[in-house]
C-alpha cells in the first residue's frame, strides 16, 4: 500500500494531541449554526439548516473515538508484525485471494489484539474528561467525569465525589485485569524458529481504495481540525470565516505579550511538566532499579505501586490528591507541588516502564565487577548503571514531559488561580466562548509538543514511540 | 603478599543504598497509595458535618441526576470503542 509511513507518522500526531483541542476544533466544524461543515452543506444543497450537531452525545463519541484509535493502532499493528507471511502465503498458494486470506487467517491471528485494543479504547474514552467538558457541559447532558466535575463547584460535595468516582475506579480497574488476561491467554504461536521472511502484501489494484480508508480517520482527527483551529487562532471572529479583513495575528501577540495570565500559564505549563518529567524519571530508574536487583523486601509491591497510576483516571487520582493534600498535616494546594506531584504520579508508569524494560537489557556483569573492586552498591548505580541508561532516561523525562504539558483532567481539580497551566486557561476560554484566543493558544501548545517529539524523533528514532502506548 | 594488596587497599565504605530505596518507595506510598486511600476515607464521610456515614454513596446511586451521567458514560465508552476494531495497515 502506498504512504505506509505517512499513516503511521499522522497516526501518532493524531495520538499527540489532546482530544479536547480536538472537540474545540470540531467545534468550529459542526457547531449547529455556525459550524463551516453546516454551512458549507447549507450552500451547496440549499438545506434550511446543517445536519451536524457536536453538543450531543453523538458528537463526542465521534470525537472521542477518532482521539482513541491510536492506542487500537498500536496493539493490532504491533500483533500483526509478529504474523509471519508465511501463513498468508500458504493460503494464498492454495487459491484464496487477499481478501480472504486477510479475513481468514490474518484477523482471526491478531483478534486478541483487536479486542485488547477496543477495551483500551472503552478505558480511555469512559476516563475521558476533557471532550465531554468541552461538548457536553454546554449541551447540559452529564457523563460521569463530568458530574465528578460539577461536584467542585459551589457548593462543593468533595466527598460525594470521592463515593461517586471509587466504582469508576473499580470499572477501569476489572477492565485493565481483563485486557491482561485476554492478551496473555488468547495468543497464537505465530513466532516459530523458522525465519520469518515478511514479504508485503500484494494489493494490486486494490490500494488505493484501502489507502482512502487509511487515510479517512488522519483526515478527520488531524487535517480538518488543525485547519479550523489555525484558521481560528488568525481570524478576529471564528463565525466570519476566512475573509479578508478577518485575518489577525492579534491572538498570538495577546498570548506571548499582551496578555500576562497566558504567558504566566505558559511558563508555568512548561516548567511544572519539566519537574514533573524529573521527578517522574528519577524515581522510576530507583524503584526500576531497587525491583529488578530485589534490593527490598516486597521490591515487586514497588513496582505494582509504580504501574498502578496507569488505570487511575486522571480525575480519580485528582480527587485523591485533592482529599489527601487540600488540608493538614500536609497541604500542598495552592502550591505548585500539587500539579506537578499529580502530573508525575500521573505519567510515572510510561518511566517505569521505559526504566524497567532498559534496566532489564543490562547485564549484571558490568555492576559486578565494580562491586568486585569495592565499589558500594550506590557509587556503582551512579557510576556504572546510571550512565548505560543515560539514553534511556532522557528518552523517559521527554515522554513524561509531553503528556505533562497538555494534562487536563488532573489540572482542573487542583489549580489555584496563582498556578493554573496553559490547560486551565484553555478550560476557561471555552467555558466563556472565546474560541480566537484559546485557538492560538491551543496551537502554540501544540507547537511546543511538536517540536519536543521532532526533538526525540531525532535523538532516539522511531523505536522510542513504539514503546509507549498510553499517554 | 603484594597481589593481595589492591583488595585491601579498597575500603568498604558503609551501604548507604538501602536508605534510597526506602525513601523511593516512600516517595511512591506517599504519591499513589495515600491519595487513594483518602478517597475511600473521604467517601464514608459526610460533606456537612464530616462524620462517619455510608450516605454519599446512597446519595450518587439512587438519585437520578446522577444515575444519568453513569448511562451516559458506558453509552459513550461502548459507541467509542466499536469503530476501533478496525485493522491496521
Amino acid at each position: 500500500m502506498p504512504g505506509r509511513t505517512l499513516i503511521r507518522m499522522l497516526t501518532f500526531a493524531s495520538f499527540v494531541t489532546p482530544s479536547f483541542l480536538g472537540a474545540t476544533a470540531w467545534i468550529f466544524l459542526a457547531a449547529p449554526h455556525s459550524g463551516w461543515l453546516n454551512r458549507a452543506w447549507v450552500a451547496l444543497t440549499g438545506a434550511p439548516r446543517g445536519f451536524l450537531n457536536i453538543y450531543t452525545l453523538a458528537g463526542a463519541v465521534c470525537v472521542i473515538a477518532l482521539y482513541s484509535y491510536p492506542y487500537a493502532f498500536a496493539f493490532v499493528s504491533s500483533a500483526l508484525e509478529l504474523v509471519p507471511s508465511e501463513m498468508e502465503r500458504s493460503a494464498e498458494l492454495l487459491g484464496a485471494n487477499w481478501l480472504r486470506t486477510t479475513w481468514r487467517i490474518t484477523l482471526p491471528l491478531v483478534r486478541p489484539a483487536i479486542i485488547a485494543g477496543a477495551l483500551m479504547s472503552f478505558l480511555e474514552a469512559i476516563a475521558e474528561f476533557g471532550t465531554p467538558a468541552f461538548l457536553l457541559i454546554p449541551a447540559r447532558q452529564q457523563v460521569i467525569t463530568t458530574q465528578l466535575y460539577l461536584f467542585f463547584q459551589y457548593p462543593s460535595r468533595p466527598n460525594l465525589a470521592a463515593a461517586y468516582a471509587l466504582p469508576l475506579l473499580a470499572v477501569t480497574v476489572s477492565l485493565f485485569l481483563l485486557q491482561q488476561r485476554l492478551l496473555r491467554r488468547g495468543r497464537f504461536t505465530t513466532v516459530t524458529g523458522k525465519g520469518g521472511v515478511r514479504v508485503p502484501f500484494r494489493l494490486g489494484p486494490w490500494r488505493w481504495p484501502v489507502f482512502a480508508i487509511c487515510m479517512a480517520p488522519p483526515i478527520f482527527s488531524l487535517i480538518l481540525p488543525y485547519t479550523a483551529l489555525l484558521a481560528t487562532s488568525l481570524s478576529h471572529a471564528w463565525g466570519r470565516g476566512p475573509v479578508p479583513g478577518n485575518l489577525t495575528f492579534a491572538w498570538y501577540h495577546w498570548a506571548l505579550v499582551e496578555n500576562q495570565g497566558a504567558r504566566r500559564a505558559i511558563a508555568h505549563s512548561v516548567s511544572y511538566a519539566a519537574a514533573a518529567a524529573t521527578i517522574a524519571t528519577a524515581l522510576a530508574v530507583c524503584s526500576a532499579y531497587a525491583v529488578s536487583r530485589r534490593l527490598l523486601p516486597g521490591a515487586r509491591i514497588l513496582g505494582y505501586l509504580a504501574m498502578a497510576p496507569f488505570v487511575v483516571p486522571g480525575i480519580v487520582l485528582a480527587i485523591g490528591f485533592f482529599a489527601a493534600y487540600a488540608r493538614p498535616p500536609l497541604v500542598l494546594y495552592g502550591t505548585a507541588w500539587m500539579l506537578i506531584v499529580a502530573f508525575a504520579t500521573r505519567f510515572l508508569p510510561i518511566a517505569y516502564a521505559g526504566s524497567e524494560s532498559a534496566l532489564r537489557s543490562l547485564d549484571l556483569e558490568l555492576e559486578n565487577a565494580a562491586r568486585t573492586l569495592g565499589s558500594g552498591r550506590l557509587r556503582t548505580f551512579g557510576k556504572i548503571t546510571i550512565p548505560l541508561l543515560r539514553r534511556s532516561i532522557l528518552a523517559n523525562w521527554l515522554m513524561v514531559f509531553i503528556p505533562s504539558l497538555r494534562e487536563l483532567s488532573s489540572a482542573v481539580f487542583l489549580f489555584t488561580p496563582a498556578t493554573a497551566v496553559i490547560t486551565n486557561v484553555i478550560f476557561d476560554l471555552s467555558d466563556e466562548g472565546n474560541f480566537e484566543p484559546l485557538s492560538a493558544l491551543g496551537i502554540i501548545m501544540m507547537a511546543l509538543t511538536f517540536g519536543l517529539v521532532a526533538v526525540a524523533y531525532r535523538l532516539f528514532g522511531g523505536a522510542v514511540f513504539g514503546q509507549r502506548q498510553r499517554a | 603478599m603484594s597481589a593481595a594488596a589492591p583488595i585491601l587497599i579498597a575500603r568498604r565504605r558503609p551501604d548507604l543504598s538501602p536508605g534510597v530505596w526506602t525513601v523511593a518507595a516512600a516517595i511512591l506510598l506517599f504519591m499513589v497509595v495515600v491519595p487513594l486511600a483518602w478517597i475511600l476515607v473521604a467517601s464514608v464521610h459526610s460533606d456537612q458535618d464530616n462524620r462517619l456515614t455510608p450516605a454519599n454513596y446512597v446519595e450518587a446511586f439512587t438519585k437520578s441526576i446522577y444515575l444519568q451521567p453513569i448511562r451516559n458514560s458506558l453509552i459513550l465508552a461502548a459507541l467509542s470503542a466499536a469503530p476501533t476494531c478496525r485493522a491496521a495497515p
